[in-house]
């Protein structure tokens, strides 16, 4: 349904064009008007997080952990911290443990579990000479190894993590520990945490009445090797983190988005994350949601995990890791098909709320393939168009003239996108020339073209395979980084 | 309380927006038809829109003699149907007034190129008693070539000196006869009805200094010169005869009559790209002209192989 649509809009404007040029003016009108109004909205929007954000900064969390007045002790709390692994080189695990270990938290109350695959050959080994190098540091670290074909599973990250927390119950279980106070922390390999993240989590944990009923989302920020990919991926990525800070204001349509956490008895209770499906981290929260009747909701944390941009072995092989990647990402698309079944059988929610959830994920869905190719290339060849054609109606004027006002808010908007992201611009490396600065600026003006191409098409290529049936294999980003293995990149250290 | 502002902030611009599509959506379409409120008819209107640009650009506008604030290139909007009267001014130039007729819903477009008012003439040299002057079209900009009574001058398109052929020994008759000029590689020939002449130029750069020569005396008027076989030959149309003359033979021995037209009022072009003669002339038993097209280059390479 959602590929249906989203051609059908393009389509619609294509054909409109040809046989009703008049109505089709008037469409694209409507359309740009919704995005006039749409892009301010969600500008003031990003403003207002990143104010929030800012606001929050210097918040001491472990302190106010310590004086929090709840019917949970601090002191009772444990973290899992659970890495899924897949062929990431040691040098990406050992920087996210280097920057766990420098957490705020008590370092005994942390337990980190290495959640390999058998797929990958010498995993144990390598986790192994990890664990060694890390043990001393934290309570446990305990590793799990992935059988691969397991019956009624797929190769992806949600198996591998559900499988490690299986094995974390037995574990917790033995060591006599409440389900209750433990949360879990599912983190792809390369994500690093920031120092305050355990204290925040478990500061939000301790006064959310409904604490068991709530996922917490990390600000996911995509700097680790920002100074080594191609200013494409930069930007998309950029794009991607600052799309989710807009999205964290947004408490009623905030969705778990790749690295996030929860209380682990919640995740217990709804049999963990789907093991046949690709999109793990959204499909979670759908899970919960269905569970409870729709009493659940994600709560944005107030400080970020830094991840790795995904990138190849050069510029034309980023481009094609950085678009499976986005199209492993539209396939979330799958929790509208997820969730439509769930809400037949389940006759607890309410009509209004289901309405409103599966209209939530069709919308962001369709606007995701279709907007940015309306936009940048539908709206153009419109004008162009008529322009070759000589059409002197005054529609065609202004609709030209209301195009440049959308492009002026555009550019008005990414102006303040660049400002907002310096705040995730981490310290330049050695080596690295001040010039690079100028292409952290210039990048933006590729937003129309990067958004089309990393962000519509394979959004759209992603609804495509669903709408005809075809299977998305889990692609699991190559998580590279330039430097040597044994050199830890200054981003990490914050 | 901090959670709250942002919640209850969020909702403003939430419904400040969605109020704002909702009520501006339709009005926006309505104006984009064309549609005007006429706040005194406390009605609708159909209008159109006048778009004006010029060259250049800046130009004042008026409409039916109604200043318009601003200057071209701009949009006259809200314009009801009808024909107006549109002038253009700007200082330097000639004011450019035309009616334009303005139809509901449609725009009707205005581009002029404004005339300049000419005050001043660049003198090239006050002193020169030119007889006759060509300009060639160069890649690179052009040249002016100035046939005067002491020498042939070269100047370039900011009208400075850059060549100088002197003396020419050419009498007043001769120079006021030249009929044209065409420029080679390295060269320009320029001839009457009589004679042709050439300079050179020089292989990298324009010599000061040129020299004049003659390089050939006709026996029946020439009526048309080019330059052929990258740009070794002169092309020349004499009288009837079209021959090729090799120009860096200077005694004339390197000549030879290529083809020979059936009628005097017959016209020759060659293209040099192409060393293609294309010919008008009567073949018998026509009584008309026809168009003939001969491939020389081809010719060459054909007869090469036989």
């Amino acid at each position: 349904m959602p590929a249906a649509i989203s051609w059908s809009i393009i389509f619609s404007f294509v054909f409109l064009i040809g046989i009703a040029p008049l109505w089709a003016a008037i469409a694209l009108i409507v359309y740009l008007m919704y995005w006039f109004f749409r892009l301010l909205y969600m500008s003031l929007l990003l403003i207002l997080a990143h104010h929030r954000m800012l606001s929050k900064k210097n918040t001491n969390w472990l302190n106010l952990c310590k004086k929090a007045n709840t019917d949970k002790r601090f002191e009772d709390i444990w973290h899992i911290v659970l890495y899924t692994i897949y062929k990431e080189p040691p040098g990406v695990i050992r920087d996210s443990l280097s920057s766990l270990k420098k957490v705020d938290y008590p370092s005994d109350r942390l337990i980190v579990v290495l959640a390999g695959e058998e797929r990958e050959e010498g995993v144990l080994e390598k986790l192994k000479g990890i664990q060694k190098e890390f043990i001393e540091y934290f309570k446990d670290i305990l590793i799990t190894i992935h059988p691969k074909d397991l019956p009624g599973e797929i190769a992806s990250k949600g198996a591998n993590a559900t499988y490690a927390a299986r094995y974390v119950k037995d574990y917790l279980k033995k060591n006599k520990i409440d389900l209750g106070d433990v949360l879990i922390s599912c983190f792809d390999a390369d994500t690093c945490a920031h120092r305050q993240y355990f204290s925040c989590l478990t500061y939000h944990f301790l006064i959310n009445p409904k604490r068991y009923r709530v996922s917490f989302q990390p600000l996911p920020v995509y700097n680790n090797n920002i100074y080594y990919t191609p200013v494409f991926a930069r930007l998309i990525e950029m794009g991607s983190t600052l799309w989710q800070l807009i999205e964290s204001m947004r408490d009623e349509k905030f969705v778990t988005f790749s690295s996030h956490s929860m209380s682990f008895k919640t995740l217990a209770e709804v049999d963990y994350w789907p093991v046949d499906m690709v999109s793990d981290d959204s499909l979670i929260f759908w899970r919960c949601f269905l569970k409870f009747n729709g009493d659940y909701s994600t709560y944005s944390l107030d400080v970020p995990v830094y991840m790795d941009i995904a990138v190849g072995r050069g510029f034309f092989d980023t481009l094609r890791v950085q678009y499976k990647q986005k199209r492993r990402w539209a396939w979330g698309v799958e929790g509208f098909v997820y969730l439509g079944m769930g809400f037949l059988e389940n006759n607890q929610i309410p009509f209004r709320l289901k309405f409103r959830k599966l209209f939530q994920i069709l919308d962001s869905h369709i606007n995701w393939a279709t907007w940015s190719i309306i936009i940048s290339f539908i709206v153009p060849s419109v004008l162009l168009w008529t322009a070759l054609k000589g059409k002197d109606e005054l529609i065609f004027f202004n609709l030209s003239y209301i195009n440049r006002t959308i492009w002026h808010i555009f550019t008005f908007i990414l102006f303040i996108c660049l400002l907002i992201s310096k705040e995730f611009i981490p310290p330049r490396p050695k080596g690295r020339s001040r010039l690079i600065y100028l292409s952290f600026v210039w990048q933006w003006f590729l937003t129309p073209f990067v958004s089309a191409c990393l962000g519509s098409f394979p959004a759209l290529d992603a609804q495509t395979r669903m709408m005809l049936g075809k299977k998305l294999k889990f692609y699991p980003t190559p998580k590279k980084r330039e430097l040597a293995d044994n050199i830890v990149l200054p981003a990490i250290v914050k | 309380m901090e959670e709250e502002f942002y919640k209850i902030a969020r909702k403003i611009f939430f419904w400040f927006f969605l109020v704002a599509f909702v009520v501006l959506l339709p009005l926006i379409i309505f104006y984009s038809l064309g549609y005007q409120f006429n706040s005194n008819l406390k009605r609708f209107q159909k209008t159109g829109v006048i778009t004006i640009k010029s060259l250049p650009a800046g130009a004042q506008v008026y409409l039916e003699n109604k200043k318009i604030n601003q200057p071209t290139p701009c949009d006259i909007k809200e314009v009801l149907p009808g024909t107006y009267k549109v002038k253009l001014e700007k200082e330097g130039f000639y004011p450019y007034e035309v009616k334009v007729e303005v139809k509901s819903f449609m725009v009707s477009p205005l581009d002029a190129v404004l005339i300049p008012k000419i005050k001043d003439i660049e003198k090239i040299k006050a002193d020169l008693d030119i007889y006759k002057f060509f300009i060639i079209e160069h890649l690179f900009g052009k040249k002016i070539i100035a046939f005067a009574r002491d020498g042939i001058y070269v100047f370039n398109e900011d009208l400075d000196e850059i060549a100088k052929a002197s003396p020419i020994n050419l009498t007043e008759e001769t120079l006021a006869s030249i009929k044209d000029i065409k420029e080679g590689r390295n060269n320009f020939v320029f001839y009457n009805q009589k004679d042709i002449w050439l300079i050179d130029y020089g292989s990298w750069s324009i010599k000061k200094e040129l020299t004049l020569e003659h390089i050939y005396k006709a026996a029946e008027p020439i009526r048309g010169v080019f330059f052929g076989f990258k740009d070794r030959y002169l092309i020349i149309q004499e009288g009837t005869k079209i021959i090729a003359l090799d120009i860096n033979i200077r005694d004339n021995s390197v000549i030879f009559e290529i083809y020979r037209l059936n009628n005097k009022d017959s016209e020759v072009y060659y293209d040099n790209s192409s060393d293609t003669l294309f010919i008008k002339d009567k073949l018998e038993p026509s009584r008309t002209f026809s168009l003939f097209k001969i491939n020389v280059m081809k010719k060459i390479y054909e007869k090469g192989q036989d």
